[in-house]
């Protein structure tokens, strides 16, 4: 009876947990994508960089930021070469990139390329490692997708350490989707989704959580081992003092 | 009495062990057959259909292995026609940072011998994938003996199969096959051994989840204009607000 119970009582709490996210989707799934904008507003620096992987809003934003004075060079991440095939129909990323700086209107003495091999994120904070031993006292704008501030926040720190505090975050928005109404359409979902698997990931890989996560599973274990024993021993002691009378 | 706990205890320890031998065997039993199960699950995001009957090739992704296999359809018969629906161009084609996928395709296959002759654009200017599916459903309807098959990215396959049944009239959609292109840096048997081969199966299995789910989608998407964001920074910087 006691089980029937336990998973009456675990349906009920299941089906209302869904029924509660289903009806304030509209207010609870905007903050799925808001926790992972942890852009700054814009404040003066020396470079700003445009993080690889999207064509479309970061270039155009790191130009919008030197015009505006925010920043005096845009330093470009450098892609591997592919293929020459590959590279006849579509040019290098960061070609690209400074294509799209100089029809901004950003003079090409202020394009700087940075870095050889920069395959990701991490490659990036690598190479911006290496340029600010050179410079050190150097501050930089990093623009990047609005959803992919915290996972880049998270990479640079752990790869800047120290030169982290001459560094800020502009969140670029995304062309197709916002943090208001991404659930609404499919590369929005699949974005955001994978950016907190991504994130997820990256703090249990490589952030020393699973150590976390291993202690907690032992001392959930651990306690209820404890609880059970107890139970036993209870039934233990009614069960002799039945036997007794 | 007291027999009857002890009976008790050991049932429950024999229950406990059994169930742990029982973990550990699966446990053993999917770690050996890892590759079998994953190589499963990649097969969830492929669609390969080899086309019987075959007029049209419908060209709607760049990429140079998407152009090998469409020229080396053609070759085969090429009385064979290619057909391509343009997109609304976007910023960075309206720009010319980009060049648009029709005068790409016409450059690629021509190198592959195709002649430029043989391209056929469809229709008006669509905004969406779903404003494809439909135009190139229309045109289809007025060729109702026409066989189409379209290549496309391995893992994108299957979404679009699914798109395509989904858009599509029953019809048409018996005639439309879709052919999944190898991918040199992965494919359905080691996605998981490089990281852009987990993202890309990651993000198959997401648009995959979301198209079976049936969510309306809101094609509709507002352009974000630069020049606007570009005003509002220097309002910003004239605020003295750095």
């Amino acid at each position: 009876m006691t089980r029937l119970r336990w998973a009456c009582f675990a349906l009920v709490a299941v089906g209302g947990t869904l029924s509660f996210v289903l009806g304030a989707r509209n207010r609870l799934l905007p903050c799925v994508a808001n926790w992972l904008d942890v852009g700054e507003t814009p404040r003066r620096a020396d470079f700003v960089l445009p993080l690889g992987g999207d064509l479309n809003t970061r270039p155009f934003v790191a130009a919008a930021l030197l015009k505006c004075g925010f920043a005096n060079k845009v330093l470009v991440p450098r892609v591997p070469r592919q293929p020459e095939a590959e590279e006849r129909i579509v040019a290098p990323h960061h070609e690209l990139v400074a294509r799209i700086l100089m029809h901004r209107g950003v003079p090409i003495d202020k394009i700087m390329f940075l870095g050889e091999r920069n395959d990701s994120t991490y490659d990036e904070a690598q190479s911006l490692h290496e340029f600010l031993r050179n410079s050190p006292a150097s501050r930089v704008i990093i623009v990047t997708s609005f959803f992919h501030t915290r996972r880049a926040r998270w990479i640079f720190a752990r790869v800047l350490g120290e030169s982290m505090k001459q560094v800020s975050f502009g969140a670029a928005p995304w062309e197709g989707f916002n943090a208001d109404t991404w659930w609404w359409r499919e590369e929005g979902f699949c974005f955001i989704v994978l950016e907190n698997l991504k994130f997820g990931a990256y703090l249990v890989f490589y952030g020393g959580v699973v150590y976390w996560i291993t202690a907690a599973v032992i001392i959930i274990a651990m306690a209820f081992a404890w609880i059970k024993r107890r139970h036993n021993s209870y039934s233990v002691g009614e069960a002799l003092d039945a036997d007794a009378a | 009495m007291s027999q009857g706990v002890t009976c008790r205890r050991l049932c429950r320890r024999v229950a406990h062990r059994r169930w742990f031998w029982l973990v550990l065997v699966a446990a053993i039993a999917v770690w050996s057959s890892h590759r079998t199960i994953l190589t499963c699950i990649g097969g969830l995001v492929v669609v390969d259909e080899r086309p019987v009957h075959l007029d049209l090739i419908w060209i709607r992704e760049s990429g140079s292995r998407i152009y090998d296999v469409v020229a080396s359809m053609f070759l085969e018969s090429p009385r064979r026609r290619l057909v391509m629906i343009p997109h609304r161009p976007s910023r960075l084609i309206r720009a010319g940072i980009c060049e648009p996928l029709e005068s790409v395709s016409r450059r690629e296959l021509a190198i592959r011998g195709v002649p430029t002759t043989r391209f056929e654009i469809l229709g008006t200017p669509v905004r969406n994938w779903n404003e494809e599916l439909r135009q190139l459903a229309d045109w289809l309807e007025g060729l109702p003996d026409a066989g189409l098959v379209v290549p496309c990215s391995r893992f994108g396959s299957a979404c679009l199969r699914q798109a395509i049944n989904r858009v599509m009239p029953p019809g048409v959609v018996m005639r439309v096959k879709v052919v999944a292109v190898a991918d040199p840096r992965y494919d359905e048997t080691n996605w998981w051994q490089s990281r852009v081969g987990v993202r890309s199966m990651l993000y198959a299995l997401l648009s995959r989840a979301y198209s079976w789910c049936g969510v309306s989608v809101n094609d509709e998407c507002e352009e974000w204009d630069p020049d606007t964001y570009e005003r509002s920074l220097s309002a910003l910087a004239a605020q003295g607000l750095q």
